[in-house]
């Protein structure tokens, strides 16, 4: 059993999320799972907390840099999960406006990535789409390969200060968590 | 035997380029409000649901619309158990009123 699960949208996602957290495949304590989309990770996320024999962090993108959108989302995800069970269980990590936002917060990590200098125009349309900006830089490689051969070479230490990370960290480090305060919805609810 | 509930079904199937909104939910609810009670309205999508698309199943009374992801599709039908997993999802929605529970998760 793993004690949390890291619900997220794709593999690329799960290559970068497990190269930001530090987490090798060898630790049994936490498992990552690319859902798909943010639809079904918010289904498979729920999914879950029903077998309620894990803790949940659900991470997806906002796809938006509308504020008041954002914060939709993030009222829809905490009202799905905490239909299912005690907020104690799960915590919603929404990226605005996608998680490879987190790259651009350092211009070396990302000129290491693509392997070449950046433009400012570059830097500033990734503040908007950041993944495309980045799938065209890359010439349309594969995303989890770029991540799964370079990142981890890399130093990070300042995207791992960068919002959610500390926090996502946080929450699958804590102690004491428990995974038997699953609460169901009543039928008829 | 008679029929199983993998017999009783209305199903909508959408391959749009966007998520599912709510009309065509709200289509299927009313094609399933002139059939038997116990039927069930299945609707499948590649890019998944908006937000009101999944309240709207969520809050549905009776809960007779069950989503399903692309993924599980695929899975569903490259493990060649469909039907199982449809049975897994109905059992869901009528233990927990779930109905988008992700067969992901598990089979029964």
């Amino acid at each position: 059993m793993n004690r949390f699960t890291v619900v997220t949208e794709g593999k690329h996602d799960v290559a970068l999320l497990k190269t930001l957290l530090n987490i090798t495949d060898d630790n049994t304590n936490v498992k990552f799972v690319a859902a798909g989309g943010w639809s079904s990770a918010d289904s498979l996320a729920r999914s879950y907390l029903i077998h309620g024999d894990t803790n949940v962090a659900l991470v997806v993108d906002a796809d938006t840099t509308d504020p008041s959108q954002v914060e939709d989302r993030k009222r829809f995800l905490h009202m799905s999960l905490g239909e299912i069970s005690s907020s104690a269980m799960w915590k919603v990590f929404v990226i605005d406006p996608e998680i490879e936002r987190l790259l651009f917060e350092d211009h070396d990590v990302v000129e290491a990535l693509v392997g070449r200098p950046i433009s400012d125009t570059d830097f500033v349309s990734a503040s908007f789409e950041p993944k495309a900006v980045l799938q065209r830089l890359l010439h349309g490689q594969s995303l989890t390969e770029v991540y799964n051969r370079i990142l981890g070479r890399l130093d990070l230490s300042r995207i791992r200060k960068a919002t959610p990370i500390p926090e996502l960290l946080a929450f699958i480090n804590r102690e004491g968590s428990k995974t038997a305060s699953r609460r169901r919805m009543p039928i008829g609810t | 035997m008679g029929p199983s509930i993998c017999d009783m079904n209305c199903i909508k199937s959408k391959d749009y380029s966007a998520p599912i909104n709510v009309e065509p939910m709200a289509k299927l609810r009313n094609q399933l409000s002139r059939r038997p009670a116990g039927t069930l309205g299945l609707v499948f999508s590649r890019e998944g649901f908006t937000e009101p698309a999944k309240i709207l199943a969520r809050m549905m009374q009776p809960l007779n619309i069950l989503l399903w992801e692309y993924e599980e599709l695929e899975q569903s039908l490259t493990t060649g158990t469909m039907c199982r997993a449809l049975v897994t999802k109905f059992q869901y929605a009528v233990e927990s009123g779930l109905p988008d529970y992700d067969i992901r998760t598990g089979l029964r």
